[in-house]
């Protein structure tokens, strides 16, 4: 059974003359990563927030179809509620601090003291999530102190430690080294194992297609495609960003120099195969 | 020490000090936290904040109330020496009890530190909201410090100079205060969205880490602090 | 012989007297240079970059800008030589309307009116925000904020700019057009000094790149040489730049652009 399902669904954002979402028809199943990628403006975070619950409290607009979570609309659901079963990251990892917390342990653990958990609980999750997130050496540090990258990880563990069913990771890895974007994606793929839905809101395509299962195209707010990586390939790439390598696979796809049946590359790893593949049939 | 303990004390202490009139009594009871304060370590420093609030503040009572100023500016015939001492008289009072007050204040602020106070906050019977919103203060200047060296930064980059006269620096300074307005103000939506996504006041109680736990002896205090307060408070209505 | 644009010479800092961050750094980029500069998060690149630009002074050696000393030039002075672009691009905007933010740099410096329009609108036109002209910065979605605040570098007209991950927030077609400004601002004879872990961009466009590590720098290279190295990626067959990679993969002559690769690649399929 579907844990977020929308059908035919769309928002527009109050003040705004066109829809900023329209035609979205997904569901997101227990376990499952989903990547939503799209260039700048075209409505991503309008949908992460969509998501978390924020409509229309903290972001005032008017929706129509249908978006669910558990089949109860995701408009008009009480936020802080929610919170105990969605969670979002958003893009500016600053944005996401309480500013109440001395120091980067407190701050995670605000989020489990507000669900009334019991004192030793809350200990073991927030060494748990900080442990995950390479975050442990900044637990005595102040929040205000942090640098992009620092705040971002506290953030995806402040995220973790709720341990929501669904997590919603808004460019969350912008200001993270490759390397390190790559070892965390790793840990939070492992996680949905356990049955944790992951929802990647990407401009990176390298990043979305080596987790994700399925990517959703949006482009100016419309669902385009909903497919796997490969399939989407094509066209996501005249949108988002990609590593050298691929571009390159994209061009020659583009200008037929292919082979019907090989499947384009989704990383840099696999690109060298997937030429040869073309080359030698 | 719990930070409530303090702050209980205080109230009984402050109603003391409306209820005293003579000068006298008022020094002994401002001679008590003063002592207290100055045997705390790091009281010579919290003793100095107190004079550089209390001195001025005597210099310009005694000068208006005194009638020198009034003498100064209108040219009137100077005043005999004892209306003199008379007109200061409740002038005198009433430092003292701003004095008191102050010391009381200063010496519970040397018993607890901000992180105390909020965790104390969020330990007690009041609403989730209202704790945030005595809390959050406690942090808000080193956000602020923060965020204006960060904006001045970015401004420098761009040819703002701090070392500019003042005449200069009224337009540079919009540059500077503006994004921090601007960053604070669009913070306040954020921060509340922020908090609901951490499930803040989604339950009736929340628990907090390492509360500060009032001693036997600290509940008495403020039992005693309370009953105090009551009693001073009642001797205003019975004299 | 030209002065250089940016010179490090011995230059040490440290934010306190225990933790030194760097020490002894030596460097010089030359006008037309386009240099990146590459190491781990907290290596100190971004400190390097705001004792480049005055804003922090050197604990001891002499840095300088275009002729100018930056620990007795003064900020005025030192804008018209060298421009920064933060990480963090909302730290900067302090205007309510996109074009006077745009012009905020030029009216401070003193130009008359003719002069700042004339170049809010070139600066607008080339990052595209010529229709955004009268919005409020904080209006633009996350990369039209980064190309605002790159019109704003282009109105401050300097010899040497210094970009601090400039393209982080940018999508594909954003992307293209801040290359296709950097490669004009190269011929145009203007010094680029950058901060990017996208290691691809450092490759497509550095001449050189510097690896901050430790406090010093640990190599100065070409992209291919620099870059391979575990301290900024893992160490594997495609590591970045990947478009080199794959041609040594391929074992097709080694390319750094797209277009020659895919000549190189029609060939190959004959």
């Amino acid at each position: 059974m579907a844990l977020i399902r929308c059908e035919h669904a769309s928002l527009t954002r109050n003040g705004a003359l066109h829809a900023t979402l329209s035609g979205l028809s997904f569901d997101i199943t227990a376990g499952e990563t989903l990547a939503v990628v799209g260039g700048s403006g075209t409505g991503k975070t309008t949908l992460a927030c969509w998501l978390a619950g924020w409509v229309p409290h903290a972001m005032q607009a008017t929706v129509s179809g249908v978006a669910c979570i558990d089949d109860t609309p995701l408009a008009g659901q009480s936020v802080a509620r929610l919170a105990e079963r969605v969670q979002l990251v958003q893009a500016s990892p600053y944005a996401g601090l309480t500013g109440c917390a001395f120091n980067v342990a407190a701050e995670v653990a605000f989020g489990p003291e507000n669900l009334g958990l019991p004192e030793a609980e809350i200990r073991t999750r927030v060494a748990a999530a900080l442990e995950l997130c390479e975050a442990s050496d900044l637990s005595a540090r102040r929040p205000a102190s942090l640098s992009g990258g620092e705040a971002q990880r506290v953030a995806i563990a402040a995220a973790l430690v709720m341990q929501p069913q669904l997590l919603l990771l808004d460019e969350a890895f912008s200001r993270l080294a490759p390397a390190a974007a790559g070892r965390l994606l790793a840990r939070l793929s492992a996680l949905t194992r356990n049955g944790m839905a992951l929802v990647l809101f990407e401009k990176q395509f390298d990043l979305a297609a080596r987790a994700a299962s399925r990517i959703l195209l949006l482009e100016d707010g419309q669902q385009q495609l909903l497919d796997t990586p490969a399939a989407v390939f094509d066209r996501a790439l005249d949108h988002v960003r990609a590593c050298d390598a691929l571009r390159a696979a994209q061009r020659a796809r583009r200008a037929g120099l292919w082979r019907d049946g090989v499947l384009p590359p989704l990383d840099a790893a696999t690109a060298p195969a997937r030429f040869l593949d073309v080359l030698h049939g | 020490m719990h930070p409530f303990t303090g702050l209980a004390l205080m109230l009984p202490a402050s109603l003391l000090a409306l209820r005293l009139a003579a000068p006298d009594r008022l020094l002994v009871l401002l001679a008590l936290p003063l002592f207290l304060l100055l045997s705390r370590p790091q009281g010579w420093k919290r003793f100095r904040q107190w004079c550089a609030v209390l001195l001025p503040l005597a210099l310009g009572m005694l000068l208006v109330h005194g009638r020198w100023l009034d003498g100064w500016v209108s040219g009137t015939q100077e005043m005999a020496t004892e209306n003199r001492v008379e007109a200061l008289l409740p002038v005198v009072r009433l430092w003292l009890r701003v004095a008191i007050v102050l010391a009381c204040a200063l010496l519970w602020l040397s018993t607890t530190t901000p992180e105390r106070l909020m965790r104390a906050l969020f330990a007690s019977r009041l609403p989730a909201g209202a704790a945030y919103l005595l809390a959050s203060p406690l942090l808000l200047i080193e956000q602020l410090k923060a965020r204006l060296a960060a904006v001045s930064q970015a401004q420098a980059a761009r040819g703002v100079d701090v070392h500019w006269s003042w005449f200069k620096r009224w337009r540079s300074l919009l540059a500077l205060t503006v994004p921090l307005v601007v960053w604070t103000l669009s913070d306040v939506g954020e921060r509340a969205a922020a908090l609901d996504s951490r499930a803040f006041r989604s339950r009736a109680r929340r628990t907090t880490l390492d509360a500060p736990v009032a001693a036997r002896w600290e509940r008495a205090s403020m039992a005693f602090a309370a009953l105090s307060a009551v009693l001073i408070a009642g001797s205003f209505i019975w004299p | 012989m030209a002065e250089a644009a940016l010179s490090f010479a011995s230059v040490s800092f440290a934010w306190d007297a225990v933790h030194p961050l760097l020490e002894g750094i030596s460097l010089a980029i030359e006008p037309n240079e386009c240099v990146a500069l590459v190491g781990r998060n907290g290596a100190g690149k971004s400190t390097l970059f705001k004792l480049a630009c005055g804003l922090l002074k050197p604990a001891c050696g002499r840095i300088g800008v275009g002729g100018l000393d930056t620990a007795k030039a003064r900020a005025p002075q030192l804008a018209r030589q060298v421009a920064l672009m933060f990480q963090e691009a909302e730290r900067q905007i302090c205007q309510d309307r996109v074009a006077t933010e745009v012009g905020f740099a030029p009216r401070l410096a003193g130009f008359d009116a003719g002069e700042i329009s004339r170049r809010v609108t070139h600066a607008l036109e080339v990052t595209g925000l010529s229709d955004r002209g009268g919005s409020h910065p904080l209006d633009l979605n996350a990369g039209e904020r980064r190309m605002l605040t790159l019109a704003s570098l282009i109105a401050q007209d300097t010899a040497l700019i210094l970009l601090d991950e400039p393209t982080r927030d940018f999508d594909a077609p954003q992307l293209e057009c801040f290359e296709a400004w950097m490669s004009a601002a190269r011929r145009d004879g203007r010094a680029i000094l950058f901060i990017s872990h996208d290691l691809d961009f450092v490759a497509r466009h550095a001449s050189r790149v510097l690896h901050l590590s430790g406090g010093s720098i640990v190599a100065n290279g070409t992209a291919d040489e620099v870059l391979r190295h575990p301290d900024l990626q893992e160490m594997v067959a495609m590591a970045a730049p990947t478009l080199p990679a794959l041609c040594r993969a391929l074992d097709l002559p080694i390319c750094t652009d797209l277009d020659a690769f895919e000549q190189f690649w029609r060939k190959c399929l004959g």
